[in-house]
C-alpha cells in the first residue's frame, strides 16, 4: 500500500515541468564570470630582492649623487681650510690618546 | 548561431568573449530542471544555477571531450545541488511540518486506491517526506525515482559505486516509506 503511494508521487513528481529560465540569465552568469575575474585577479607581491632589483638604477643614481656631493664637500673643505694633513693627524692622535705621530 | 557545445567549448578556450554566454544559453533550461528537483524558490534556483555555470567555467580547463558538455555539466549542477542540500539540512536540523494543501491532505488520508496526484501536491508530500533523508539520500532518490536515471548514470552524476547507489536507494525508500506514514498519522490527528 505504502510502496503504491510512494510509487504514484514519484510519477505525479515527474509530470512536474521545470521553471522557466529568466530572461538575461546567461549575461548575469557572463557578468558574474566577469566580476568573479576581477576578483581573483593575482596579486603580485614583491620579494626584497625583486624590488632592489627593480629599483636598482634609481639606487645607484642616488648613491652616486651622495658620493660626489661627499666628495666635493671634502675637496672644497680642504681648499678653503689652512690646516694640513699633519695638523689633522695630531689632532685625531690627541682625540684618541695616542703617541704624536709627527714627532 | 553554432549548435556544438564542443565547438563552443573550443572557442571559449581560444578567448572568445561570447562563446560562454552561448554555450550558458545552451545548457540553462537543462541545469535549472536539474537544481528545481532539490530547491522551490525560483530565486534560488537561479542563484544555484548561476553558481553551476561558475564552477564550469572555472573548471573548464579540466574538461576532457570524452563525455558531452551536457553530461559534464550535469555532474556539476548535481553536486551543487547535493551542496545545497547539506547546506540546508544543517540550517532546519528538525523535520517541520507545515500546513499542506487540503488536497494533499485528503490525498494522504485516502486509504484504497489513492486517486491521481497533482505534481504541485506530489512535490508538497514529497519535499516534506524527503526531510527525513541524509542529503546523498534525498539526490539518490530523486535522480533515480523523479528524473529517471539508471544506477549507472547515477554512478557517473554523483561519483559513487553502484552498490552505494543501491543501498542508499533502498535505505531512502524505507525511509519515505516511514515519513509518509508518520504525515499520514499526523494528518489524521489535525
Amino acid at each position: 500500500m505504502k510502496d503504491k503511494k510512494l510509487n504514484q508521487l514519484f510519477a505525479a513528481a515527474r509530470r512536474e515541468n521545470p521553471p522557466a529560465v529568466p530572461a538575461g540569465f546567461a549575461e548575469r552568469v557572463q557578468h558574474s564570470i566577469e566580476q568573479s575575474a576581477t576578483a581573483n585577479a593575482p596579486v603580485i607581491t614583491l620579494s626584497f630582492i625583486d624590488q632592489l632589483n627593480r629599483n636598482f638604477t634609481r639606487y645607484a643614481v642616488s648613491a652616486a649623487a651622495m658620493i660626489m656631493l661627499c666628495a666635493a664637500l671634502e675637496l672644497g673643505q680642504t681648499y678653503t681650510s689652512d690646516t694640513s694633513i699633519d695638523d689633522d693627524l695630531n689632532q685625531i692622535c690627541t682625540d684618541w690618546g695616542c703617541t704624536d705621530l709627527s714627532q | 548561431m553554432v549548435n556544438d557545445d564542443a565547438e563552443l567549448v573550443a572557442r571559449v578556450r581560444a578567448g572568445s568573449p561570447d562563446a560562454y554566454t552561448e554555450l550558458v544559453r545552451h545548457n540553462q533550461q537543462q541545469v535549472f530542471s536539474i537544481l528545481h528537483r532539490y530547491e522551490r524558490d525560483l530565486h534560488l534556483v537561479e542563484d544555484l544555477a548561476q553558481d553551476t555555470f561558475l564552477k564550469a567555467w572555472r573548471a573548464l580547463a579540466s574538461f576532457d571531450g570524452r563525455a558531452p558538455f551536457q553530461h559534464w555539466l550535469s555532474r556539476i549542477a548535481v553536486h551543487v545541488a547535493l551542496d545545497h542540500v547539506r547546506r540546508r539540512k544543517r540550517l532546519s536540523g528538525t523535520i517541520a511540518l507545515p500546513d499542506l494543501g487540503e488536497d494533499s491532505v485528503s490525498w494522504l488520508r485516502d486509504e484504497l486506491p489513492p486517486r491521481e496526484l497533482e505534481a504541485r501536491q506530489a512535490r508538497e508530500i514529497l519535499d516534506l517526506a524527503l526531510q527525513s533523508l541524509s542529503p546523498t539520500e534525498q539526490v539518490v532518490i530523486t535522480l533515480m525515482e523523479i528524473e529517471g536515471h539508471s544506477v549507472k548514470e547515477i554512478c557517473s552524476l554523483t561519483g559513487d559505486s553502484s552498490v552505494a547507489i543501491r543501498v542508499r536507494a533502498m535505505r531512502a525508500r524505507t525511509k519515505l516509506r516511514k515519513a509518509i506514514e508518520a504525515l499520514e498519522t499526523s494528518e489524521h490527528e489535525r
